[in-house]
């Protein structure tokens, strides 16, 4: 990856990793990353650990020529994503005044039967393809899963099958949870995992397994457990946020020229989800929790947590936070957006909340206090205040005076400066010929620039124009 | 402060739009925001943003140039001072009322403007020259382009071009001898009015008529020049802050000094006796500060990465082929002032070249 940019943020989580008890209640929510969720239950009613509650049309982006026939319903059956139930408990529907749509399920008289439940596991060896995607689905793991071919979710049908798998185990984002903490928890889960990835890979797929210094004990311990596994290859890269974005790791893993053409699909998983797949298959326990990283600036005592999916947020977040000065963000800094502490849960792709302080202090001719300082990527003279990571722009906006920092550190090698200068007058064209569709939306060109231009914001709205006015011309 | 902060709040709303004031709201946000620091909220993801700011970046470049600028001091007296109080009002009077006209925020850019200026003037040109000189280098080479971020050239050097055209004699012959011993000249020079003891022998004269200044006294700064370019060190001093904190491109720095030095070599190797020796053209003139802290202006230089290198080569080249080879016997500030027209060439190839880069992959 060229660029790339992992600032120095204090409030990093430490590798404890702390088991959350079950609430009294659950909540899901049925809007998650644009994409509605329909309820498939009924208001009272009983349900246990691990069955579907609601589900929701993957929408693929799927090529012309293999798009899904209206007529066949087998096809659309395929292509549809499952909330499970990660709990046993009564259900309540949240609707929505104005449009009489449901927007959460909230989950009350908690139990967890699991123990008392086991589900059917198979070996690996005895599990076809069909029947590990469907499990797979309806354990509400298949949104993890990031496909080439689709620029998102992977096709569910089959039809598509990935010529490479990659493992994540880097996350540079500050501060989402860390790899490491998961491979050191749940290292029995993770093999179990591993060994029924094969049924989703095409034949002689490979497993690419991302991972950082190769000295660590517990990659040490997994270069021993997996060596003479042909099938398993390993990378290791520097931690360089955005190296974990799927796109990224996409392009590194195809750098092997005589490995793959444009036709193979590579998919991309995330730590997190080797883990959940060999809880799911493995031991047969549904899905229910999520490793969550809390941390940021305005967090007394980071750290990781082990938690029930649908947990509210006022149980996790500590006592001593002041909520009126603090913003909390759903995911990392980079790509985080507000939540509403009062009226969150923890979803299922949740991986992180962040803390930043609310400052309202103005300090008094911050820019010439002098000192040395790592936090910015200019290691410049900071004021003591305005050093620290706040929710303040920490600038004003002005010109583009092209520093050039967001060239550097753009991870697709675009050149965000001057295509900001195109689309400032207006010139579309000549943005999308120096590759805007290229951008990866990581944010780190807004999050350095100098005059606090606000470039991703603009890239996504001309990348949308562009995207109508395709569709207008078809 | 908190009494400061309180009259600044009470004041505030006589700026509002359709008050009395409000013409005069980019003047009140200007001191507003000098003061204090900024207090928006991030609208947008990420919603942490890095801590450097326009401010920031400019005033760094301030601090890098105060070595320059003390060292001026001491060499040719408090009227550098002077010069620099004038330089400053100037500036501050053409950005704000042009603020006002486009109705815009005061841009920080003059913050640079300002300091450089009185160090690439000649320690004893008169005052009214620097005012001048100011007031054309901000008005048309910046003003008249939309201010910071748009202009073209570099305005501190417009302006110096301006009076080295209009004022050929004054710029060529205001040069003062530089104070030495403990104190130097530093408390000497009160008055307004230009000093008496005039030269105009600066070593790049001197050495076209075949005397060289020993190297020694151009690296300390005994030798006529200009206000801040008199002491090598103390330029190099400040051009090492600007390097490392990232604010001047370290690539166009090296490439002007890799090119001025390469070709001044090769020229001396092909032809014994053409150029000057390389050490000696190197410390003498504007040439260290013209390459720290003009040429690496960003908003004149060229905008994407890799013609920066050309950008700077260029700059090297024709520096040398004028010192060398025409009656100036300074090359730097007309090299820069032609790369300055050259950078949105080499920044268009750039795209071009990427443009193509994108098109065959589709």
């Amino acid at each position: 990856m060229r660029g790339g940019y992992t600032p120095k943020i204090d409030g990093r989580p430490s590798s404890i990793l702390k088991k959350i008890a079950l609430s009294s209640s659950l909540t899901i929510d049925l809007h998650r990353n644009e994409r509605f969720y329909k309820p498939l239950v009924e208001e009272g009613q009983r349900v246990k650990i691990g069955d579907l509650i609601a589900s929701a049309d993957l929408n693929l982006l799927i090529e012309k020529g293999d798009s899904i026939e209206e007529n066949d319903p087998v096809e659309k059956e395929a292509q549809v994503l499952y909330l499970p139930s990660p709990a046993d408990g009564i259900i309540h529907l949240n609707i929505e005044t104005e449009t009489g749509k449901p927007f959460s399920i909230i989950l009350s008289d908690i139990g967890s039967s699991v123990d008392k439940n086991p589900q059917i596991v198979k070996d690996p060896n005895r599990l076809t393809p069909i029947e590990a995607r469907k499990v797979l689905v309806e354990r509400g793991i298949w949104q993890y899963i990031w496909s080439s071919g689709t620029n998102g979710i992977a096709d569910i049908s089959g039809k598509k099958k990935p010529k490479a798998i990659v493992i994540n185990t880097i996350i540079a984002e500050p501060f989402r949870t860390r790899g490491k903490v998961i491979l050191n928890n749940f290292w029995h889960s993770i093999i179990k995992g591993l060994s029924y990835l094969p049924l989703l890979l095409e034949d002689y797929g490979t497993i690419e397994f991302i991972l950082t210094e190769k000295k660590d004990p517990i990659v040490q311990l997994m270069l021993k457990e997996l060596t003479g596994k042909a099938w398993v290859k390993f990378h290791f890269v520097d931690v360089k946020y955005p190296i974990e974005k799927p796109e990224i790791l996409n392009k590194l893993i195809r750098k092997e020229k005589n490995r793959f053409n444009q036709d193979n699909e590579i998919w991309v998983v995330d730590i997190q989800t080797v883990e959940a797949i060999g809880i799911c298959l493995g031991k047969g326990v549904p899905m229910s929790r999520r490793i969550v990283a809390m941390g940021g600036p305005a967090f007394p005592d980071p750290m990781h947590i082990n938690v029930r999916i649908g947990t509210p947020l006022k149980d996790i977040i500590p006592e001593n936070i002041n909520l009126n000065t603090t913003l909390v963000l759903r995911g990392g800094l980079f790509l985080g957006e507000p939540v509403d502490p009062e009226n969150s849960s923890v979803g299922f792709d949740d991986d992180a909340f962040f803390f930043i302080p609310v400052k309202q202090t103005r300090e008094f001719l911050s820019f010439i206090k002098p000192g040395f300082s790592k936090r910015s990527i200019f290691p410049n003279f900071a004021g003591r205040i305005d050093r620290d990571l706040s929710s303040q722009l920490r600038g004003e906006l002005r010109p583009c005076i092209a520093c050039g920092k967001c060239q550097e550190v753009c991870p697709v090698n675009l050149m965000p400066q001057i295509i900001h200068r195109y689309l400032y007058t207006d010139r579309l064209d000549e943005a999308q010929k120096l590759g805007l569709d290229n951008c990866i939306e990581c944010n780190l060109c807004t999050f350095v620039c100098t005059s606090k231009i606000e470039l991703k914001v603009q890239f996504v709205n001309a990348k949308n124009m562009l995207l109508m006015e395709q569709e207008g011309n078809l | 402060m908190k009494l400061l902060r309180l009259f600044f709040d009470k004041i505030e709303p006589l700026f509002d739009e359709g008050k009395a004031l409000s013409l005069f709201h980019p003047v009140y946000s200007m001191f507003d925001n000098m003061m204090f620091s900024s207090n928006e909220k991030t609208p947008n993801a990420p919603f942490g943003r890095d801590p450097i700011d326009i401010k920031r970046y400019m005033f760094i470049v301030v601090i890098a140039l105060t070595p320059a600028f003390l060292g001026s001091l001491y060499f040719y007296g408090l009227r550098i001072l002077w010069m620099l109080i004038v330089s400053y009002a100037v500036g501050a009077v053409v950005e704000i009322a042009f603020a006002i006209i486009r109705k815009e925020e005061v841009n920080e850019g003059f913050l640079v403007t300002g300091f450089i200026f009185p160090l690439i003037l000649p320690p004893g040109i008169p005052l009214w020259m620097v005012a001048v000189g100011m007031a054309f280098g901000v008005l048309v080479g910046k003003e008249v382009f939309g201010g910071t971020g748009r202009n073209i050239f570099n305005p501190a050097l417009v302006g110096r071009i301006f009076l080295a055209l209009g004022y050929p004699s004054a710029m060529s012959g205001s040069w003062v001898s530089p104070g030495s011993g403990s104190l130097g000249n530093l408390l000497k020079n009160f008055q307004l009015a230009a000093p008496d003891v005039l030269s105009s022998a600066t070593p790049l004269v001197q050495a076209k008529n075949g005397i060289f200044m020993p190297l020694k006294d151009l690296f300390f700064g005994n030798i006529l020049g200009s206000a801040g370019e008199t002491s090598a060190l103390l330029i190099i001093l400040g051009g090492l802050i600007v390097l490392f904190a990232g604010i001047a491109n370290w690539r166009t720095i090296l490439s002007i000094i890799l090119s001025f030095a390469g070709f001044n070599l090769l020229l001396n190797i092909l032809s014994p006796g053409t150029a000057n020796p390389v050490l000696f053209n190197m410390l003498s003139g504007g040439f260290l500060f013209g390459t720290f802290f003009m040429a690496t202006d960003p908003v004149s230089s060229p905008i994407t990465i890799s013609a920066k290198w050309v950008y700077g080569i260029f700059i090297g080249l024709i520096a040398l082929l004028i010192r060398t080879f025409s009656g100036f016997v300074e090359g730097m500030m007309f090299a820069i002032l032609l790369g300055n027209i050259f950078s949105p060439l080499f920044d268009e190839v750039v795209i071009r070249v990427r443009m193509k880069h994108y098109a065959k992959k589709l």
